[in-house]
């Protein structure tokens, strides 16, 4: 697969709310690599989680476009599925293997419903499922695993890209480090594009190939990085420190 | 003790333990509180206080409750036709209802009037109107009753609509439906909640309000439901009936609410988690 | 959907009251006999009248006072049924049986029975309210005390309440949301029931109260009576809906964050 190839091109995107009168985003423009693991941040209110709203199709941009594989995107769409932060995003009155199954079934994927009951089974393993879970609804879960299911139902519709919204912004410490951990491994094994919104720097640092930092008022790009950690990243390395403190002082402005 | 005491004691106290334990339990104790009212009232029968016209006996009534059980379950569906009737007819005119009024600014204002106006009012207080204007049939009463049923189911389904869960339709939207499908998968199993509680209010305030309209124009009503068998035995003083009738009302209500309802409630919204399991407060 | 402000939504309101009483006069005008529908300005005058006369109020009265009675009498019997079936295992089991097979039924098909056996006088309305209102209220405060949070009653005790102390400011607080639940039902209940009633009681004998009133009027097709009738009921019914209830639950519940 050729590395460089764009998969998504955000140009000169711009979001204006009427009530209130709000500039939400001004002339975002950003192209995300196939196998990008592009994580997005910036403070409170900078507009990140509606750059991707805008991408998943949800709303309309003012102006500016978004093209995915040279195509224009104009409404919400499975090439582009999302894992939300809501730790009620999974259909309380489906199980856990049916909330996985559904939309493969809902857009006629892997020609029959033996092939979509496996590729379903198959993403619920990978993020760490085992089969005594499938019969359990949302409800019975915990809240990371709620969120395992989530990324599991996103990944069985093979997206062009994986969009993720502050996914462990509800979870506790503890367990998002393993999440953390988990799915940088998925995205070593999919190769999958993922766009991934966060607050939290050092989630950035560790899971993201790039690092794009949006700024408020407007909400605007104020610099694109590449992770200079090399792999693995870890929170010991020598050049951890200096990356997040260069970070954190432009969030800070 | 020794110890071969002990064995003993310790082999023989869960066999006279169990039984104490089963007469001082919860079965136990209510159908004993259930048989202690019933002997009571056999008293009062026996010792003839009130007069055996107005008040029979525990047996006339189980005898003739054994007699008519044929003509019993038969007015009891002739009063439920009423309310199926009734409750698909609230169904459908609040789906439209509720699509209006999401639709328009006007029609929610102009309903949120109707059924702040509606939702209090005792549907029996429509019936001098409704009998001026279409008599006293059939119709009467089914108006009643739905009048019973709308504003319950109206309401929940207003309120349920209104506040689906933003991410549930999102993520459907996600998955890629629309219109109609993301309806029926997403919208409509979201607002279940909603729906049941309206379906239940809706069902204990027309199976009310069908015999109340029964009593009150028994007498005129020509196919006879549960309410006008009672009426008819009151007015004919058969006292085991009316007392057996009475029964039937409560038999039906538990079965409603428990195996219908109740049933409903357990194998779809509590086995989503998406209400807790806590005793109802009760339908109004 | 943007929220619709409040001046607006009247004046929508208004208009729609307007266009019913419109098509109403020109319906009579065109198609009805007075008898089965009388014009608007008829009705209102005799509404006006019945209220002035003091009529309507005193029947009204009469059916909220026997009400009342009976919910008194119910908050009693429920206090102390719920108070034995919390101290006692085998009076809670009583308790749980009564109201399975109670609270489903229809209070409406006790108003034969009551009739023979009490009559149709207020005594009468006492009893069928006191039918309809223990059986929710004694549910909800029985399942609200029970439900009632264990750590609020232990930092209730670790406070230093005691006994009165503690069933007044942990216990009732915490079963409120259930007590007002209970209280809304069985104002719903024995208000259609004792409407009812008096409708039935009618058909015996002169009766009293606000149901009478309007089935009175049916017998010689009084179309203004009747109207005037259910006005009041609907006017009362949202008054106590809409200006009892969601005040008392606005000033306590709700701003207690313990419902929506």
């Amino acid at each position: 697969m050729d590395a460089n190839r764009v998969k998504l091109k955000v140009t000169n995107l711009s979001k204006r709310y009427l009530e209130p009168p709000v500039q939400a985003l001004k002339d975002i423009n950003f192209e995300v690599s196939d196998g990008d693991f592009l994580c997005i941040i910036g403070p409170s209110g900078c507009g990140k989680s509606t750059t991707l709203r805008l991408i998943a199709g949800f709303e309309e941009p003012t102006e500016g476009t978004v093209l995915l594989d040279g195509k224009r995107v104009r409404e919400p769409g499975p090439d582009r599925a999302m894992v939300f932060q809501d730790l009620n995003q999974l259909f309380p009155w489906k199980t856990t293997l049916k909330n996985v199954l559904y939309p493969l079934k809902v857009n006629r994927l892997y020609s029959n419903s033996q092939n979509r009951m496996e590729v379903a089974k198959k993403h619920l393993r990978m993020v760490g499922l085992d089969e005594n879970f499938d019969a359990a609804f949302p409800h019975q879960l915990s809240g990371g695993m709620k969120q395992r299911v989530a990324i599991a139902r996103a990944l069985a519709l093979d997206p062009k890209v994986l969009l993720m919204d502050e996914p462990f912004g509800s979870i506790d410490a503890q367990t998002r480090t393993g999440l953390q951990v988990e799915l940088l491994k998925i995205w070593e094994e999919t190769q999958k594009t993922i766009l991934f919104v966060t607050h939290n720097i050092e989630e950035a640092m560790l899971l993201g190939t790039r690092i794009l930092v949006l700024g408020t008022n407007p909400g605007r790009v104020l610099q694109v990085f590449d992770n200079p950690l090399p792999q693995p990243r870890v929170a010991t390395d020598p050049n951890f420190g200096k990356f997040w403190e260069t970070l954190y002082n432009l969030l800070k402005q | 003790m020794s110890q071969q005491e002990q064995i003993i004691a310790i082999s023989q106290k869960p066999e006279s333990g169990r039984l104490w334990k089963w007469l001082t339990g919860k079965t136990a104790t209510q159908l004993g509180g259930l048989l202690l009212i019933l002997i009571v009232w056999e008293i009062i029968f026996r010792a003839r206080i009130v007069s055996e016209l107005l008040f029979p006996s525990p047996l006339d009534v189980l005898a003739q409750f054994w007699h008519s059980a044929g003509d019993l379950s038969m007015r009891v569906g002739v009063t439920l036709s009423f309310i199926v009737y009734a409750m698909a007819i609230a169904l459908f005119l609040s789906f439209l209802l509720t699509f209006l009024s999401m639709k328009s600014q006007i029609v929610a204002s102009i309903m949120e009037m109707i059924l702040a106006m509606m939702h209090p009012l005792p549907s029996v207080a429509l019936l001098p109107l409704l009998i001026i204007w279409f008599g006293l049939g059939p119709l009467s009463l089914l108006i009643v009753v739905l009048n019973s049923a709308l504003w319950p189911i109206f309401l929940n389904a207003y309120t349920g609509f209104r506040t689906v869960h933003q991410t549930y339709i999102e993520v459907g939207k996600n998955i890629g439906l629309k219109g109609l499908k993301l309806f029926w998968h997403v919208i409509l199993p979201s607002t279940l909640p909603y729906l049941i509680t309206g379906f239940e209010i809706a069902w204990a305030r027309s199976w009310r309000a069908a015999i109340a309209v029964e009593l009150v124009f028994g007498a005129a009503t020509t196919a006879g439901g549960i309410g006008w068998t009672i009426y008819m035995s009151y007015f004919d003083m058969e006292a085991p009936l009316m007392v057996a009738a009475i029964f039937t009302i409560a038999l039906v209500g538990i079965l409603a609410e428990k195996l219908g309802m109740e049933t409903l409630e357990n194998k779809t919204i509590l086995k989503w988690g998406m209400i807790q399991k806590t005793e109802t407060m009760g339908a109004q | 959907m943007t929220r619709i402000s409040f001046l607006r939504k009247s004046i929508y309101q208004a208009i729609f009251l307007l266009l019913v009483i419109g098509a109403w006069a020109y319906f009579v005008r065109h198609q009805a006999s007075e008898m089965t529908m009388p014009p608007p300005w008829t009705v209102g005058k005799m509404f006006f009248e019945f209220l002035i006369s003091g009529e309507l109020l005193y029947k009204l009265y009469y059916t909220v006072l026997a009400i009342l009675v009976g919910l008194a009498a119910s908050l009693i019997i429920a206090a102390v049924m719920t108070t034995a079936a919390l101290l006692f295992t085998r009076a809670a089991y009583i308790v749980e049986v009564l109201t399975s097979i109670m609270h489903p039924m229809p209070s409406v098909a006790m108003i034969p029975l009551v009739i023979v056996w009490i009559g149709i006088g207020f005594e009468g309305v006492v009893a069928l309210t006191i039918n309809s209102c223990l059986w929710p209220i004694l549910l909800n405060s029985y399942t609200g005390f029970r439900a009632v949070h264990v750590t609020y009653m232990e930092v209730g005790r670790n406070v230093g309440l005691r006994k009165f102390k503690l069933i007044g400011s942990v216990m009732i607080p915490s079963a409120l949301p259930y007590l007002l639940a209970g209280l809304k039902v069985a104002w719903a209940r024995s208000w259609r029931t004792v409407v009812a009633a008096e409708m039935v009681f009618g058909t015996t004998t002169d009766s009293e109260g606000i149901g009478w009133f309007i089935f009175e009027a049916l017998q010689y097709v009084n179309f203004s009576q009747i109207l005037s009738g259910v006005f009041v009921i609907i006017i009362f019914g949202v008054v106590m809906e809409r200006g009892v209830f969601e005040t008392i639950e606005k000033k306590t519940v709700i701003k207690w964050g313990m419902s929506k």
